[in-house]
């Protein structure tokens, strides 16, 4: 996307590398730069002082949990749904937060882009580091005996299990693509057609019954279940910084009254003193590097007397 | 497996106790590899450009790994323990500097009252006032021994406030309650905001006593103790489980990692995960064994052993460490290690919509108004069935509406929902929408919201514990840590009681709908509570009812130290930085000028 500050480029450009930063860090507080050697991790014969191992790219410490993509998703191409999904999930996106052209809701907003970006792009869809090695939870009836742990189930009474968080065995893609399949079957039963050529009326119903768990014939997920992953991924899609594909014009912010990236506010707006201001995504967010001279579009600390310009003089050396 | 030069100290984790302690014991000429899971960041370049709400909030990208490692939990014995699959009622980080990068900076001092609270509650109202099964001690140290360390502490990085307690005069806009304290804050407050100017104005006219939230933001530019002018805080909003991006956070990477590294004593190796604490035939312990970042097996040789991690990891590594010499594991001999396991009330017992929009979205989580008249013993509890209090707060800044608008306008914070806005039709009818026209209609009131909430003790009981679980494994094969943990009838009545203090502040604050909770539920770890899990491994004066002295020596292996929370005999309602910190410095004070540190310190 144009216009798009890609992050690698303009740290090769900023120079930005380790070797740059720890000789700024090792002047700035009086080492001896010869004192803060950088060695392997396996093989010591003296003592180093510092951290090490090298080569570690500080600017993405977290490279397991996936920030922004390089290119904003583009809309209308689907990359994991099938058609006949793509359809059905455009249909109940538009049912649990509707818009239109004038007052944008989850469809106009590209939550589906969004969503499907996530499952195509995440393993197993799932974005959140998570525990997923059994035994996995089995439920028994409230009232009856626990049986003891086996290596293949932990039992649970039905009515406990929900204080324990998500126990189930099914990933992002699992519950998707076995929801929608639910969701078909039900929506054929219930009003003699698949979710998206149902009426209004009747897609409202079979939204009802997901949310209160009436709906029949889901198992794994649950009907309920579903319900609150879509949902969940609705409110990811719809509000989240347009960087991820949803969030399309920024439609989620100004409905909710959220300036999104900004680099900061002074303690006269926080008070409720200054307009407030238009939302703002992080591509369009300036970079802010210590040293950088302060502009229109630049807002270096303000908040105290004695306050960043200094501090940014001093990083800067 | 390869073995690494012997050193004077090995620190399991890299985050603030550790740093203080190497940057301590290295100006005393001793040598420290801190040896840390995660991986290495610094304000610049690695949180120049983060303000990504889904990243870090959503996603978690700064929190420990439970892919690897989780925790497991059950209500009581009588229930199985599952697995903590996603995050839920804590988040601890890893990396350089640990769960102090995402801190909030809420700074708190406990009160001269918590470091003595079972004695206090036995002297003034008697021995049966204690709950039945209650194992409350009191601190094996005083307010005035830790004072002096608060003080350093708090000018040593830099913290914002107003002080309340002048060397005993009471002083005003500050907190009458808290303890004497030497000299005041370093710098004033950090802002003034809209949802606190109305708390604060609604609790005066109750007769209450409110302040702003002490901090460990910057609210000016200020020269910390590496020499560094720091930036004041740009209230930007992205504050909590984010790294701040101009330094004005306090932090172990502002200011203690940077000392410790000046000493040319200090080794941290990231990405380094701990797998236990070896011993000698005798029983002491002669260094760690861990996996580097290749996955390859090391043992680091040392002449003491520092558990600084987070309270769960603390506690997993004393029990994980068994040996002919102790075969419960370092510290248990005695079966002391996992008893007196605590959380924290943290929750929203009041929530109210505004016509005016408050930017709510701004700040950080330090800005806002707080009252203690009703924290430990402040307000009488002669007629009341509980003992213990909270501090009353008004909900803080630096709302991102993905992580909460899928809860609003019902906010499920804690064991707190309650419905503001409800849905008149259907079978939702009674429960706020969350979905359709209606759900999308009450967002557009998203920042016109504020809540009144608590923050209350917890108090130790039997039935409360840590312990090693019997099902589940980590990735490497050994067994999670089990926590065993809900409420009891003494947080029940606790909460109800403050239900209706917090109801009275925001009917005060004017709101045009609000409601409020009156029941706790049961504890669940499905809702983000706090990350202040405390004991496990306390201090006390006695073995035979604690794991170590007050200098944080374990008693049966008197060369492994603890810091951090898992310390505490209980947990005061008050976030536990501050108070862990002093006691490192305290600590690592007493270690400099011991002739052997590896013995019993007096």
């Amino acid at each position: 996307m144009s216009g798009q500050p890609t992050d690698r480029a303009d740290r090769a450009r900023e120079g930005l590398t380790r070797r740059h930063f720890l000789g700024w860090s090792a002047a700035a507080i009086g080492v001896a730069a010869s004192g803060a050697a950088i060695g392997g991790c396996s093989d010591e014969p003296r003592f180093q002082n510092g951290i090490v191992p090298s080569g570690v790219d500080l600017t993405d410490p977290y490279p397991k949990v996936p920030g922004p993509p390089d290119d904003v998703p583009v809309p209308g191409r689907l990359l994991w749904f099938t058609t006949d999904e793509g359809e059905a999930m455009d249909a109940l996106l538009a049912v649990i937060l509707p818009g239109s052209a004038d007052d944008p809701g989850a469809r106009e907003a590209g939550v589906l882009t969004y969503i499907d970006y996530k499952l195509a792009t995440v393993p197993g869809g799932v974005a959140v580091r998570h525990y997923s090695l059994g035994p996995f939870a089995k439920k028994v009836d409230p009232g009856t005996p626990v049986p003891e742990p086996t290596k293949d189930a932990v039992f649970v009474p039905k009515d406990q299990l929900k204080r324990y968080g998500p126990q189930g065995k099914l990933d992002a893609h699992g519950q998707y693509r076995n929801g929608l399949k639910s969701l078909d079957t039900f929506s054929r039963s219930t009003g003699g057609a698949p979710f998206a050529a149902l009426d209004a009326g009747t897609q409202e119903r079979v939204v009802g019954a997901l949310a209160d768990d009436t709906a029949t014939g889901f198992d794994d997920p649950g009907a309920q279940t579903f319900f609150n992953l879509v949902r969940g991924d609705i409110v990811e899609g719809f509000l989240a910084d347009p960087i991820y594909g949803g969030n399309r014009g920024m439609t989620g912010w100004k409905l909710v009254g959220y300036p999104g990236a900004q680099r900061g506010y002074t303690p006269r707006y926080v008070e409720g003193f200054e307009p407030e201001l238009s939302p703002q995504s992080l591509m369009d967010m300036p970079r802010f590097h210590p040293g950088q001279p302060e502009g229109p579009n630049v807002v270096l600390p303000v908040s105290g007397s004695r306050g960043g310009h200094e501090a940014a003089e001093h990083q800067g050396r | 497996m390869a073995r690494q030069r012997k050193v004077d100290v090995v620190t399991i984790g890299g985050g603030w106790t550790a740093s203080i302690l190497a940057w301590k014991l290295g100006e005393a000429g001793l040598r420290t590899v801190s040896l840390e899971q995660g991986p290495e960041r610094w304000a610049n370049p690695t949180f120049e450009h983060n303000h990504d709400s889904l990243r870090f909030s959503v996603r978690k990208a700064m929190m420990v790994d439970i892919s690897r490692e989780t925790w497991t939990w059950r209500p009581d014995p009588t229930l199985p323990a599952l697995p903590i699959r996603e995050f839920g009622s804590f988040h601890p980080g890893m990396g350089l500097g640990g769960s102090a990068i995402h801190w909030s900076g809420q700074l708190w001092r406990f009160t001269p009252n918590h470091f003595k609270y079972r004695s206090r509650w036995e002297d003034h109202y008697g021995k049966d006032k204690i709950p039945e099964n209650c194992t409350l001690q009191d601190f094996p140290v005083s307010y005035d021994e830790i004072e002096p360390y608060y003080d350093a502490f708090e000018y040593d990085i830099g913290t914002s406030g107003v002080a309340g307690n002048l060397r005993g005069e009471i002083q005003p806009h500050g907190n009458p309650f808290e303890g004497p304290r030497s000299r005041p804050y370093p710098l004033p407050p950090l802002v003034d905001t809209m949802w606190g100017a109305k708390f604060r104005d609604a609790s005066a006219s109750l007769g209450y006593h409110p302040f702003p939230q002490p901090s460990g933001i910057l609210s000016e530019g200020y020269t910390d103790a590496t020499g560094r002018a720091r930036s004041g805080c740009l209230y930007c909003g992205f504050c909590t489980r984010f790294g701040c991006e101009v330094d004005a956070k306090g932090s172990p990477i502002t200011t203690h990692v940077p000392l410790a590294l000046a000493t040319g004593k200090w080794t941290v190796r990231t990405g380094c995960y701990v797998l236990d604490i070896a011993v000698d035939r005798s029983g002491r312990a002669t260094g760690v064994r861990y996996l580097d970042p290749n996955g390859d097996e090391q043992f680091q040789p040392a002449d003491i052993v520092v558990c600084s991690a987070y309270t769960l990891t603390n506690v997993r590594s004393l029990l994980l460490s068994k040996s002919d010499a102790h075969p419960k594991g370092i510290g248990n001999d005695r079966g002391q290690v996992g008893r007196n396991a605590t959380h924290q009330l943290d929750m929203v017992l009041a929530e109210g919509l505004f016509a005016d929009k408050l930017r709510s979205y701004s700040a950080n989580t330090s800005t806002m108004e707080i009252v203690c008249d009703f924290l430990e013993d402040n307000f009488d509890h002669s007629d009341l069935d509980f003992i213990g209090g909270s501090m009353i707060y008004s909900s803080p800044g630096e709302r991102e509406p993905v992580t909460d608008a899928g809860s609003f306008p019902m906010v499920s914070k804690g064991s707190g929902h309650l419905p503001v806005v409800k849905s008149s039709s259907g079978s939702d009818a009674g429960k706020p929408p969350n979905w359709g026209q209606a759900w999308k209609d009450s967002l557009r009131g998203w920042d016109h919201y504020a809540a009144v909430m608590i923050q209350g003790d917890s108090l130790p009981y039997e039935h409360n514990t840590f312990d090693l679980d019997p099902v589940y494994e980590d990735k490497f094969g050994r067994p999670l840590l089990r926590f065993t943990f809900d409420w009891t009838d003494n947080e029940r009545a606790h909460v109800k009681f403050m239900s209706e203090r917090c109801a009275a502040i925001m009917r005060g604050m004017g709101p045009t709908k609000m409601s409020s909770a009156d029941e706790l539920q049961p504890y669940s770890v499905v809702n983000y509570q706090t990350t202040h899990i405390n004991g496990g491994a306390i201090m006390g004066t006695d073995p035979g009812s604690s794991v170590t002295n007050s200098y944080g020596q374990v008693w049966d292996t008197p060369n492994v130290y603890v810091t951090g929370a898992a310390l505490y005999p209980f947990n005061p309602g008050l976030n536990p930085t501050n108070t862990l910190a002093a006691l490192a410095y305290r600590t690592a004070e007493r270690m400099a000028g011991s002739d052997d540190p590896t013995e019993l310190m007096e």
